[in-house]
């Protein structure tokens, strides 16, 4: 009955009661213990609040690390990391180093809403505001939302590979396309994840590819100048390749590494060897969806 | 539970002195300590200096749950020779229930399990924990939030006024 002796002992610990601690170790006692225990408040615990506060001043999660509050803001929506800036002078750039930047719909108002183009520059102002406001590295950058931006210039991709950003996710919604400016994404050479989705960019013939990156999903994508095929020939890493080709387009896989295929749209009547190549490499899993 | 009996027994010390004994898998849940485990595999005493005793017997129950949780799955699935769906979703279920009312504590208790979580590096709680001081935020306005985290303001009314006018749409309402 160790654990359960365990657990006494912890849960005496709470109560400083020495006389009861010794008594939980003996086997015999232990078990008319835990049932004692077991319907004890639990909570609260802490029995020196007063004593805390006056101790360390109010700010409780203001003195976690900046590390900590970075994750606390990253499960939060945009909107809500930025407006922490105004809860104190500690909060005030906070917001402004975190690791992962998701901008989503939360970005934008009531008011503006279903004004068209106005909506569309006004949140375009918002997205650039946070690219250049960021400092210091970013992990993950994800732009996903119904009419937030349609067009991604090559200076946020600049600023984004600067960051040595390793995770890009650009989608946009049913019935728009995000255009990616200048050469596409080829300067973000850190990128380990890729996931574009109705996005149409140009990667340059010159182009020698991604030496990190080990996922790449493509859905519904126009390349222009270098083809998908190529891109994924040029990812020696490769490990999990998630593909939705538009109407009419082939792609030829090479990738030595793969080890998950997922593909969709792909109908019963078309064999798979229409699609893809003979470069397989030793993969587990292959999805047809 | 005889084979328990036989299990390592470690010691953790925390930095008010007071001792627990509990298994070496409980306290292998803590990745800092696993890998102290891994480096000198006799060690049996820990001390852990940046936790206290109230905070250390928090982070040990929650290994503890999950360690029993993750026994009994373990368990049922050795016994049927494969694992019911039902059986399993209603052993996470559980489990949640018992996290949420886990997390049914004061911002200072919190903030205390976070650095722990942190440092004693237990990911399940890590998480959990930075999840409910998010959802303490989300939806909030900051006056709320200084409230909740008794944060205190120490911008003036310009500063104030100088960061809504910069970042406006952040304070505007949400749809």
């Amino acid at each position: 009955m160790l654990p359960f002796e365990a657990l006494n002992f912890l849960k005496d610990k709470r109560n400083s009661s020495n006389v009861l601690v010794i008594l939980a170790m003996v086997p015999a006692v232990s078990f008319l213990l835990h049932k004692q225990v077991k319907f004890r408040p639990y909570f609260p615990i802490r029995k020196n609040n007063a004593t805390k506060q006056d101790t360390f001043g109010n700010d409780t999660i203001g003195n976690l690390p900046e590390c900590i509050k970075h994750t606390i803001l990253v499960y939060l929506p945009i909107k809500e990391a930025v407006r922490t800036s105004i809860l104190s002078k500690s909060w005030r750039h906070t917001w402004s180093t975190i690791p992962d930047l998701v901008i989503d719909n939360s970005i934008k108002s009531n008011s503006h809403q279903n004004k068209g183009n106005l909506e569309e520059s006004r949140n375009e102002k918002f997205v650039n505001q946070l690219v250049s406001c960021h400092k210091g590295n970013l992990h993950k950058f994800k732009l996903s939302g119904k009419k937030l931006c349609c067009f991604f210039p090559s200076r946020w991709m600049q600023t984004l590979s600067q960051k040595q950003i390793s995770e890009l996710i650009l989608e946009a919604e049913i019935e728009e396309r995000l255009h990616i400016g200048g050469n596409g994404f080829s300067c973000c050479l850190k990128l380990k994840v890729l996931v574009l989705s109705r996005c149409v960019f140009i990667l340059p013939s010159e182009f020698d590819g991604f030496r990190l990156l080990h996922t790449l999903d493509i859905r519904d994508c126009i390349a222009i100048k270098m083809d998908i095929s190529t891109l994924v020939s040029l990812c020696p890493l490769l490990e999990k390749l998630t593909l939705k080709p538009t109407f009419d387009q082939v792609i030829k896989i090479n990738a030595p590494n793969l080890r998950e295929l997922t593909i969709y749209g792909l109908s019963s009547n078309s064999p798979i060897s229409n699609y893809y190549g003979s470069h397989f490499g030793t993969f587990g899993v292959l999805h047809c969806t | 539970m005889a084979r328990s009996s036989t299990e390592n027994m470690i010691t953790l010390m925390s930095s008010d002195g007071e001792e627990f004994m509990v298994t070496e898998k409980v306290a292998r849940e803590c990745t800092t300590i696993r890998n102290m485990l891994e480096d000198d595999c006799v060690i049996t005493n820990i001390p852990l200096p940046n936790v206290t005793s109230d905070i250390l017997s928090m982070v040990i129950e929650y290994c503890m749950e999950h360690v029993a949780a993750a026994e009994k799955a373990a368990a049922e699935t050795a016994e049927k020779g494969s694992s019911s769906a039902p059986a399993a979703a209603k052993a996470n279920k559980d489990l949640e229930e018992w996290d949420k009312a886990f997390m049914n504590v004061d911002v200072y208790t919190l903030c205390d399990l976070i650095l722990a979580a942190n440092y004693l590096n237990v990911s399940g709680l890590l998480d959990l924990t930075i999840q409910t001081a998010a959802n303490l935020i989300k939806g909030k306005s900051p006056e709320q939030i200084r409230k909740t985290f008794h944060i205190q303001n120490d911008l003036s009314l310009e500063e104030e006024e100088k960061i809504r006018s910069q970042t406006p749409w952040a304070f505007e309402k949400s749809e």
